[in-house]
């Protein structure tokens, strides 16, 4: 049995003429425990959706998602989310935004203190936690996002283009240390990332999933055999070469991409 | 510099003021002034609670629940339309027989305050993000911790700037609601309205008049300041501010981040991405909904008329051409608030300077209520000319005061929102003079000036009502308009079918013109909505 699997998930749209749109195709994806599943894809073609869908947030047309086998109906509290904006409370404070994640957790209150404490250390914003989102970057910001969804201790982390409002420098950098958080947790913990940059598929994932633009569907599948830790081997030859083997895919599509 | 004008200014109003009231100490009612202004606050802010209490309910209630949305919204956007005013001659005969004067009053007061505020919670909920909703269900944040964490908090900007509107709605509808007078019989109540309808109706004494004019303003203005602005301000603070700007602006965040959008009443402090954007989605419901609800309103209404038991005794015809004389009246204003509106738009952008001259004598000016203004200007005019001519006069007047503000506030808007680009291009490309002013002054002023229009047109209707007729001392002068028609059946026959009929044409007329002018307008106007990125 799979940690998560995605098993030929349709969404359907009517517009309002009463035509019928794919957002996404018969997609099938597959991240087993301790995998890191990239889905990689033009903008627009249904990734977020996918991941929505994943997150229990919106329902196929047809088709169905599998968390340990138990199709999923609703979000699941072992099944959370990195999102593109961050999703941070501008009212509330970092540690506020992170207690706020760990609200229906049955922990008291001082185990909450401890876990938000220890995540905010790791990603380096111990002595911002009584900032307001208002007073930090970008980078830190979605620093944050990532220590509110690791805080609740998840088994499926749903990374929505984490990295794609922030300035190039600062995401090689949340990179590294998301793969460093990944890797240190040595857990049977899956990531999902949806991103439309190649790099980045090939520099995080184990395994990339490539989807078409309109209808929205997997025209291939990569499986990137780069030792880890991964940074070493950044902007090597045989990264590069991987790099091709997705461009070369989405190529032979481009009449469908735009 | 700027310390020893405010000096100079108070110092001046201070003086000004003080000789007012000593020339009216003569009518014992001065002496008792501050508890008028006491009596009209205290109602003020008694029926502003219960509107707050009513907006937060059924607003997020609206704005949550989609499907309880699509009903309640178009109804309140029915109900704001609704020229209140027009009820209360309905009200007096109705209401206060069986419930007392002071629940009217009340009552009416609520319907002209409402609805700003359960707009502004109604804009508040809609702008929180499909993200934040989303993280919300992701992390389990429900029921009342979704209400109190992210709804609330969501909902304070956009709801204190509709509770400026509301204040401003109420102390228009509460000078009219002091002191109502059909035929021989006035009801009042004790406050600054009663003050100053008396003075110039009553004692006819210019004085008199001023100090009450004076207090009202000094009283809206102070409870602006020392409330409002300061609670505004705090809205405005970054973080009840960027829940839309995820996006990397690191520390410096953007000075301009928000703006006073357009609302159904006056101006609404919005972030700026979104405002023009709600308020033409949320009035864009289907034509089948809100012909609906008018034929519900139809269903209550026409049977209400035959069971009263009394025949109308008014014809369509007739009733068409008062409407007609009525709208005329508030069209004539109109076209002149426009002008007026647009040349200082222009002056704004051609001589920025004139904006420090314009910008506090507007807000002062517009924070006294129009109405206030009525008796004066009847007063002073009516000493020199025939009674028809004076009533004209001020009733124009009275509208151009009342529609003058939610142009000029608009406008004024959209001109110091004009992306720094746009100007930058004309600069580039030489696009001055005549070609400027077609190409980019009006586009860029299109959005505010459909939106302050419907504004200004919803006030007019307002105004109408209790601008065509004074009652003086028992002797009643009229200019033919449905406002004098619908005050003259109350104060004589007090018959109820013909006071529902007329009401029911007015209704009609004015949603008919929102539905298929204003509504066109504004579908037409949100191509224009320029973003700022």
């Amino acid at each position: 049995m799979h940690l998560l699997e995605i098993k030929s998930v349709n969404k359907i749209y009517t517009t309002p003429e009463g035509e019928k749109v794919y957002a996404v195709k018969d997609v099938s994806v597959i991240a087993d425990a301790g995998e890191f599943v990239a889905i990689l894809g033009p903008s627009g073609c249904g990734k977020s959706t996918l991941l929505r869908i994943t997150a229990g947030l919106d329902q196929p047309t047809t088709g169905e998602v599998l968390f340990h086998g138990q199709p999923i109906l609703a979000p699941n509290p072992r099944i959370t989310m990195v999102f593109q904006n961050f999703a941070l409370l501008p009212w509330k404070t970092v540690k506020e935004n992170v207690l706020l994640a760990l609200r229906s957790r049955p922990l008291s209150d001082l185990e909450k203190e401890k876990i938000a404490d220890n995540l905010l250390d790791k990603v380096g914003l111990r002595n911002f936690e009584h900032h307001y989102p208002g007073e930090l970057s970008g980078g830190m910001k979605q620093r944050v996002g990532i220590a509110r969804a690791l805080s609740v201790n998840p088994e499926v982390l749903l990374l929505d283009e984490p990295f794609s409002a922030l300035d190039e420098v600062t995401a090689l950098d949340l990179r590294k240390q998301l793969l460093d958080l990944w890797q240190e947790k040595k857990a049977n913990d899956s990531y999902v990332l949806i991103t439309h940059l190649i790099e980045e598929a090939v520099l995080l994932a184990d395994t990339v999933y490539i989807m078409s633009h309109r209808p929205g569907e997997i025209i291939g599948k990569v499986r990137i055999n780069l030792p880890r830790p991964r940074f070493q081997h950044h902007r090597t030859k045989r990264f590069f070469k991987e790099c091709d083997k997705i461009q070369a895919l989405l190529q032979q599509n481009t009449n469908i991409t735009v | 510099m700027r310390q020893r004008w405010i000096v100079f200014w108070t110092l001046l109003f201070l003086a000004c003021y003080s000789y007012v009231l000593f020339r009216a100490w003569d009518h014992p009612e001065t002496e008792i002034l501050p508890l008028y202004a006491l009596g009209s606050l205290s109602r003020l802010i008694f029926t502003y609670l219960i509107c707050l209490a009513f907006g937060l309910t059924v607003g997020i209630f609206a704005a949550m629940n989609k499907r309880a949305g699509d009903i309640i919204i178009p109804l309140l956007d029915i109900l704001q339309s609704v020229p209140v005013l027009g009820f209360f001659p309905f009200a007096i005969i109705i209401i206060v027989p069986v419930f007392g004067f002071v629940t009217a009053s009340i009552l009416l007061l609520f319907t002209s305050m409402a609805w700003s505020v359960v707009f502004g919670v109604i804009a508040g909920v809609k702008a929180i993000p499909q993200h934040i909703q989303d993280m919300a269900a992701i992390f389990d944040i429900r029921g009342w911790a979704y209400v109190k964490n992210v709804v609330l908090p969501s909902v304070y900007g956009p709801l204190i700037a509709g509770s400026i509107l509301a204040f401003g709605g109420g102390w228009y509808f509460l000078i009219a609601s002091e002191y109502v007078s059909y035929g021989t019989h006035a009801y009042t109540l004790p406050g600054l309205g009663y003050y100053l309808n008396i003075a110039s109706f009553q004692y006819a004494d210019i004085w008199m008049s001023l100090a009450g004019l004076f207090t009202i303003g000094l009283v809206v203005f102070l409870v602006h300041r020392l409330v409002w602005l300061r609670l505004d301000k705090n809205a405005r603070e970054a973080k009840f501010l960027n829940l839309h700007f995820g996006y990397d602006r690191g520390v410096d965040l953007p000075k301009h981040h928000t703006a006073r959008a357009t609302h159904p009443h006056r101006r609404v402090h919005f972030n700026r991405r979104h405002s023009h954007q709600w308020f033409f989605n949320l009035f864009k419901f289907p034509t089948r909904t809100y012909v609906t609800w008018l034929f519900v309103i139809a269903l209550i209404i026409l049977p209400a008329i035959y069971f009263t038991n009394q025949s109308v005794d008014i014809s369509i015809q007739e009733l068409a051409i008062l409407l007609l004389r009525s709208f005329l009246r508030i069209l004539f204003a109109y076209v002149i608030a426009i002008i007026i509106a647009v040349f200082i738009g222009y002056l704004l952008i051609r001589r920025p300077e004139t904006r420090k001259v314009v910008m506090p004598l507007a807000d002062v000016m517009q924070s006294i209520p129009a109405l206030a203004y009525f008796p004066i200007i009847y007063l002073v005019l009516s000493s020199f000319l025939p009674v028809d001519v004076t009533l004209e006069i001020a009733s124009v007047l009275l509208l151009l005061t009342g529609m003058l503000w939610y142009l000029l506030f608009n406008v004024m808007e959209a001109v110091e929102h004009i992306p720094e680009d746009i100007n930058e291009i004309s600069r580039l490309y030489r696009l001055d003079g005549k070609v400027y002013v077609a190409n980019i002054l009006v586009p860029a002023m299109f959005p505010a000036l459909v939106t302050g229009s419907i504004l200004a047109f919803g006030g007019g209707w307002n105004a109408i009502i209790v601008s065509e007729y004074v009652n003086i001392g028992g002797h009643v002068h009229s200019i033919p308009g449905i406002g004098s028609a619908l005050d003259s059946v109350a104060g004589t026959t007090g018959n109820v079918a013909t006071l529902l009929f007329m009401l029911f044409g007015m209704t009609t007329v004015v949603l008919l013109l929102n539905h298929f002018v204003w509504r066109k307008l504004l579908n037409h106007a949100s191509k224009y909505v320029l973003e700022e990125e």
